[in-house]
């Protein structure tokens, strides 16, 4: 406790309480000292609730209770569980206010803890700021322009804001040319000195690494995902990417401009026609042109309503405020200004409607032309085709003695093959052959006739000179010579098969190769394929990596926050050097308490010794003393002193062990004391939900209160005073002087009650046939009803398992019956009788009123001690009950079966009567259960009316009665 | 026609070449008050415009070395020399900035956007609204001079736009 006393009183000298420095625990704190403490820890804490307390404790007894009071309510609001009130400040027990302050201590706020709480880093740094920053703009009052102090200026001013605009900014990086790492090297301004303006700067950068960032951030995504599925090495990548892009670009601007005119195939872009491509040219020098499809379909769009701007028009010209002026003339005036503006407008769009006409005229005069256009471009190319034959027939033309002689070659190779080939095939068939010849000579010469078209005379000749020749080879050759065309042919088909032959050779060889060269691709793909998804592992595995890293490395930057937050006196040092602290305190002690024991032992020896040298001693000297004593005066003088000695001492011993177990048994008391607090005050209300060692301590620390105004009486001085002592829990009494009525019950009631832990269950009996029909009083049986309810309880009670349970009932038919059921021996007892209503009984609440109604007011007006004629009032019942109280004071578990009178009676208070309760006595009072059956019952309670006069009216007077049959 | 570079001294031409070109990419041109004691007024608007335009050209037309050697022989090789080199540093620059002139040949460009958060406490009609509101500043530019286009939208409208410029950035991106 000392280490936890320490570790309190520094907290609280932090909290800025003053404990002067000879104050080590909590036990000596005065109340003065546990008040300030408390308030300042709860300024500390809610400055709200600790603001009105004051520290200083009043002297004023009412003003003191009213701090002590709103501190432990202040104390309750921050969450302080355990019980407060203004006895802990101003009559403190030391426990108490240990854990109040501990409580509040630990509520203490940790300025270091909460540093540590907060993001670390940058980020961190930065988010601190603007929330400082917005704090004390939130904390500062507005106030307008002119009243502005410099401070405020900034804060509320807008001097200071500057346009969020951004300029493009040269960071250097590696790579390039020589000549750039030469500017980055020397020339190249620093960043804050690029933007025109220094303000744009902070933009400029921001959105500068933005821009990277997101770059960055677009490219892992995109290259984790499709890049690496390509296959390909990322730049391959990012350039066919962006031919792609490219030829797509491409393709939609082919589809949306005019078709380009024909010229040279590459080379530099027309100008007018990038125009036309892109648009109107602009009016303004400096920009590009401007337009697109879209602002052309705009601009078209607006063209076409030209009726929706003469409503504007006229609507304006309507809207148009009169002036106060002339009306007359104003009037008349703006009527012919509208007039005329109205014949403008109509020869305005008579022109636009002309200029519309003209527009589609020229439209479709455009397309005419552009038909006209194509059938010439074709017309050309037909034209064209014509005249490159006939520039190759003019080529032919100058040598035409070579070309003749060549054409001839040509005519008698063709003809040779022909011929051989017919021969081979179908043998000689002259006469058939000549006419076959002749159509062929016929379709050549039509075929040349018609190529050349030229000199037909000439050719003519040749031809017909070609033929006779031909003719003649043919008739010349046909049928002279089978057997060498045989032979050639035979020839030739071995070279055919011998070439098969060769052909069959080498493919064997290159189908090898080939289906090898397959393999292998397959192959190759296959790893390719396999490396793919190697290389996809890798990704995303450093990809994790990378992650991880950046998680630790801010793990780590909140690490060594928090070590340098924390406080130098809070480390595991001091803790540990503390925890070996208490251990060697520990030792210690043990180690005492051993010495003590030994020394114990010894001293017991000691004493041992020491008595039986005494006894010796005293023996030896008697007998010295006692041969000489008769002999001489002094001698006998000597052993009379010797004798009283002997008998002081023995004396002195006595009295010593006497004091001992005189100790022992103060102790022993105490024990005894603490064991009987243990037993009648824990269940004390003062002590509710608290523990044993507190309740022992805090009523022993009662008990020291009590010994300063209270005085124990004295068996022989204050025996002439009339008292009861009860010893140990009512192990022994001790009655003195006993006299008359009260006191004697006293005594009886005394010793009848007890402490040990037992039940009374009192139950009503079942519903009765009388009860079932609105009667009191009688002596019915139960309704079914009633019975089940018996049966019920019955049940009830064997679950209950309760040891020597004594059952009672009273001497009516009805009380017997339910406890009939429970099958165990019961006790019936006159006394717990119903009340006797005399000549009421029987009588429902009607009749009664019907015939007594004086008597059923004046029991309204006083039902406690009213009496039924010639029955019974509840006082009377008291009296009777008497005795049954006492009886259940004195027995343990017992049921009572009885009637709705006798149990209100019994308790003093009205409860549900059809349920079982569950009374269990302690040394304060008596805890209630109301257990309910589920078994249900007419109601028999009748409230109190409103009227109890005499003279009431019968409906008055009936008003609260109960329903029944 | 450069000839007036030649009034700088040669030390300083690389440096204001620099600044030339920095201007060309959407930073700030040299100011006259740093070169007043070398050019009048009228000569350094001249100097400004033809050095502009030459680099232009010389990047716009892709020309070879010899080229661009070609347009400054009049001038001394010194300045020759700073030309050539503050050209061969920046080319890649210049060539970028004439790329991003192109691609806004479009008639509206956005050139810049700012926002601002406001919590509406309150309106005409309802004494506690507590909605929040974007205000987005577009600075656009249109047939060459900057309009500021101010909108104000509540959560959703601001949930649609960014969900219709995240679209178009996808097909951006698939056309990088």
């Amino acid at each position: 406790m000392e280490e936890v006393d320490k570790i309190l009183i520094h907290s609280l000298r932090q909290a800025g309480t003053l404990v002067p420095p000879e104050i080590q625990s909590v036990r000596d704190f005065p109340p003065e000292l546990v008040v300030e403490a408390a308030v300042r820890c709860v300024r500390v804490v809610r400055p709200a609730l600790g603001a009105p307390l004051s520290t200083l404790l009043p002297p004023g007894m009412s003003a003191r209770f009213r701090l002590a009071s709103d501190l432990a309510s202040a104390c309750q609001e921050l969450g302080f569980s355990g019980d407060v009130g203004y006895q802990t400040f101003l009559y403190s027990s030391e426990h108490d206010t240990r854990r109040l302050l501990l409580f509040l201590v630990e509520k203490l706020p940790r300025d270091e803890a909460e540093g540590g709480a907060e993001p670390p880093g940058k980020s961190g740094t930065l988010l601190r700021a603007i929330s400082a920053c917005i704090r004390d703009q939130l904390g500062t009052p507005w106030v307008p322009p002119r009243c502005r102090t410099p401070r405020f200026q900034r804060l509320q001013g807008v001097g200071h804001l500057h346009p969020f605009s951004t300029c493009p900014l040269i960071l250097p990086h590696t790579g390039g040319s020589p000549e750039l790492q030469e500017y980055f090297r020397g020339a190249a301004p620093p960043v804050p000195a690029q933007p025109p303006q220094p303000a744009r700067a902070p933009p400029a950068l921001l959105e500068t690494h933005t821009a990277q960032l997101s770059t960055h951030h677009n490219w892992e995504t995109e290259w984790g995902s499709i890049g690496l599925a390509s296959r390909l090495p990322p730049q391959e990548y990012v350039g066919r990417k962006r031919l792609q892009a490219r030829l797509r670009a491409l393709e939609s601007l082919r589809q949306a401009c005019p078709p380009r005119p024909y010229g040279p195939p590459e080379g530099s872009l027309d100008p007018a026609w990038l125009q036309g491509a892109f648009g109107a040219g602009g009016e303004t020098g400096g920009a590009l042109p401007k337009g697109s499809r879209f602002t052309r379909t705009q601009h078209l769009t607006h063209e076409q309503d030209p009726q929706v701007l003469l409503q504007q028009v006229r609507v304006a010209a309507e809207a148009l405020p009169p002036s106060k002026g002339s009306e007359e003339g104003m009037g008349m005036r703006q009527a012919g200004e509208e007039a005329a503006l109205e014949a403008t407008l109509a020869r305005l769009e008579v022109e636009i409607e002309g200029r519309r006409g003209e527009a589609q005229a020229a439209q479709l005069g455009l397309a005419q032309a552009e038909a006209e256009v194509r059938q010439g471009r074709l017309a050309l190319g037909s034209r064209q085709d014509a005249l490159r034959l006939k520039a190759q027939a003019l080529e032919l033309l100058p040598d035409a003695q070579g070309n003749l002689a060549k054409l001839q070659l040509v005519v008698e190779a063709i003809s040779g093959v022909f011929w051989g080939v017919l021969m081979a095939h179908f043998g000689v068939l002259p006469a058939r052959w000549q006419l076959v010849v002749e159509a062929f000579t016929g379709v050549f010469w039509g075929v040349l006739t018609a190529r050349s078209g030229v000199l037909p005379a000439r050719w003519q000749l040749v031809v017909e000179a070609f033929t006779g020749v031909f003719w003649g080879v043919l008739t010349a050759r046909s049928g002279v010579l089978p057997a060498r065309w045989q032979l050639v042919v035979e020839a030739s088909s071995q070279r055919i098969v011998s070439l098969a032959g060769q052909w069959e050779r080498h493919r064997g060889p290159l189908l090898a190769e080939y289906r090898h060269l397959r393999a292998l691709r397959d192959s190759a793909q296959l790893e390719s394929s396999r490396r793919l998804s190697e290389i996809r592992a890798l990704h995303e595995r450093s990809c994790s990596a990378a992650d991880e890293a950046r998680r630790k490395e801010e793990l780590y930057k909140q690490l060594v926050l928090e070590l340098e937050a924390l406080p130098r006196d809070i480390s595991r040092a001091v803790y540990t050097r503390r925890i070996l602290e208490i251990v060697g305190n520990i030792r210690k002690q043990k180690e005492e308490i051993g010495k003590i024991l030994v020394d114990t032992r010894v001293l017991q020896k000691e004493i041992n010794t020491l008595v039986g040298k005494l006894e010796r001693t005293f023996s030896v000297t008697d007998e010295l003393l006692f041969k000489d004593a008769k002999r001489d005066e002094v001698v006998r003088k000597a052993y009379k002193y010797l004798a009283a000695l002997h008998e002081n001492c023995a004396q002195l011993i006595h009295t010593i062990e006497d004091t001992g177990t005189i100790q022992r048994e103060i102790r022993d008391l105490e024990e005894q004391i603490e064991e009987n607090i243990r037993q009648v005050k824990l269940s004390s209300p003062d002590y509710k939900g608290c523990a044993q060692e507190e309740v022992v301590a805090d009523f022993l620390k009662r008990i020291d209160c009590y010994k300063a105004t209270y005085e124990p009486l004295d068996d022989q001085l204050d025996s002439d005073l009339s008292y009861i002592k009860i010893f140990d829990v009512g192990v022994r009494y001790l009655a003195n002087r006993v006299q008359g009525h009260v006191q004697s019950r006293t005594v009886y009631y005394l010793m009848n009650i007890h402490v040990t832990p037992r039940a009374i269950y009192l139950s009503r009996h079942g519903e009765s046939q009388l009860n079932l029909r609105g009667r009191i009083g009688g002596d019915s049986g139960l309704s079914p009803r009633g019975r089940q309810y018996a049966t019920a309880l019955a049940e009830f009670i064997r679950n209950q398992h309760i040891r020597d349970l004594k059952v009672w009932t009273s001497h009516m038919k009805r009380t017997i019956e339910t406890a009939e059921a429970l099958d165990v021996p019961y006790e019936q007892w006159k006394a717990l009788n119903e009340l006797d209503a005399g000549v009421c009984e029987e009588m429902s609440y009607e009749e009664i009123q019907a015939r007594y109604p004086q008597e059923f007011a004046l029991r309204d007006q006083d039902k406690y001690r009213y009496r039924y004629p010639k029955g019974e009032s509840y006082e009377d019942l008291v009296q009777r009950l008497e005795p049954v109280i006492m009886e259940l004071e004195r027995q343990e578990n017992v049921l009572v079966i009885c009637h709705q009178a006798v149990m209100r009676c019994l308790l003093a208070y009205f409860l549900d009567k059809s349920a079982v309760l569950k009374l269990t006595p302690v040394a304060y009072g008596c805890e209630v259960e109301s257990i309910f059956l589920n078994v249900e019952a007419v109601n028999t309670h009748r409230e109190r009316p409103q009227n109890v006069d005499v003279s009431r009216a019968t409906a008055e007077a009936l008003l609260t009665v109960p329903d029944h049959y | 026609m450069l000839r007036l570079l030649e009034k700088l001294p040669p030390g300083q031409a690389l440096e204001f070449l620099h600044k030339i070109v920095d201007g060309i990419c959407g930073r700030a041109y040299p100011r006259y008050q740093d070169y007043g004691s070398a050019w009048s007024l009228t000569e350094w608007m001249e100097v400004l415009e033809e050095t502009v335009a030459y680099f232009k050209t010389a990047v716009g037309r892709n020309m070879s070395d010899e080229e661009v050697a070609e347009q400054v022989t009049e001038l001394n090789s010194n300045y020759q020399e700073a030309i050539t080199k503050c050209l061969k540093g920046r080319k890649e620059e210049i060539r970028n900035a004439l790329v991003e002139r192109v691609n806004a040949i479009s008639s509206t460009q956005l050139q810049d956007f700012d926002w601002q958060l406001k919590l509406a406490l309150s309106s005409d009609k309802i004494s506690m609204l507590q909605m929040p509101l974007l205000n987005l500043d577009l600075d656009v530019r249109e047939n060459g001079e900057i309009k500021p286009i101010s909108i104000e939208m509540n959560k959703e409208e601001l949930q649609n736009l960014i969900n219709a410029l995240e679209a178009a950035n996808k097909v951006v991106l698939q056309l990088k």
